[in-house]
């Protein structure tokens, strides 16, 4: 009798920890779907260098290719390239060129980050306006 | 601290160490930073079930400086220290209740905590917040890279736990 309490105890641990998991893995998909949805129409594209906006795109009324550079206090650059709906990180002096590789976003889900550089592209939708305050 | 102990410490150090630079080298599995197999975890996760939660400690600290130094930077040790120990702080409590068929859970939450904790460094060192928006995609990679690598420790515990007992028994 004993034994079996133990058992379901043991069987109960499992289940809780499975369970948190799954709604680890849910809320996950919940997350990156509404940042999708959010973001299918009215993009616009917020850089950021040390935390602060230093420029903001409107990709929406894009009609021709733009390219800038990014320069830090210490010398680093990134090159940025944005179209119409979409942008990217065309060269980067990081050692990793993960922001490179990374290509182009034309949603919200994931943001370009450069970290060696302190880098941050994100593309935000229509109601930016409250993201950007609550996200100070 | 026995010679025995040592030695041990020093030889899963070093197979930690060999199969951490090996994935190094191995392209990234997909274009987003962050998501890696972690193969090297395998190691911690064996120390912390047949050795002890200071002996796994001791291993996983000293992997993950020798590691940045033979295949990573300042930088990239301040991430993989930031995620390595919120990892092995969330698998060493619960390795303390679940048993060993559940190998497979307590890496997956200790995979889960790496990418917390190499978030949360990346938030502080860039100061920039929007990091956090890459946590959905790196737990579902956690959930099944974590589950990966705890089942081939489950396995390797399995299927040679007499033997490993025997080779470790005189050290505790």
């Amino acid at each position: 009798m004993k034994y079996i309490k133990v058992n379901n105890m043991i069987m109960n641990k499992n289940k809780a920890i499975i369970s948190v998991l799954a709604i680890l893995l849910l809320s996950s998909f919940a997350v990156m779907a509404v940042r999708y949805l959010r973001t299918s129409e009215h993009k616009t594209a917020k850089i950021y260098q040390n935390g602060e906006i230093i420029r903001e795109i409107n990709l929406d009324t894009l009609t021709e290719p733009i390219e800038f550079e990014i320069t830090d206090e210490s010398g680093h650059k990134n090159s940025v390239r944005a179209e119409n709906g979409r942008i990217r990180i065309t060269s980067a002096d990081c050692p990793d060129k993960i922001c490179v590789n990374q290509g182009w976003i034309d949603n919200g889900v994931l943001p370009i980050v450069c970290l060696p550089n302190k880098v941050t592209i994100e593309i935000t939708g229509a109601d930016s306006d409250i993201d950007a305050r609550t996200g100070g | 601290m026995s010679a025995k102990r040592i030695t041990v410490i020093a030889v899963l150090t070093a197979v930690a160490l060999t199969i951490f630079i090996i994935e190094a080298q191995i392209p990234p599995l997909a274009p987003i930073p962050g998501i890696k197999l972690g193969l090297a975890n395998v190691v911690t996760l064996f120390a912390l079930f047949t050795l002890g939660k200071r002996d796994a400690f001791i291993i996983l600290i000293l992997r993950v400086i020798l590691g940045s130094i033979f295949a990573g930077s300042v930088v990239s040790c301040m991430y993989s220290l930031a995620g390595g120990i919120v990892c092995f702080i969330l698998m060493s409590v619960l390795s303390l209740f679940l048993k060993d068929n559940m190998i497979w859970c307590v890496s997956i939450i200790g995979a889960i905590g790496h990418n917390i904790g190499q978030i949360l460094a990346a938030v502080i060192i860039t100061r920039t917040i929007q990091v956090v928006w890459y946590l959905p995609v790196l737990l579902i990679s956690a959930v099944i890279t974590g589950a990966f690598t705890g089942l081939v420790t489950q396995q390797i515990l399995k299927y040679g736990n007499g033997k490993i007992k025997k080779m470790l028994g005189a050290i505790k």
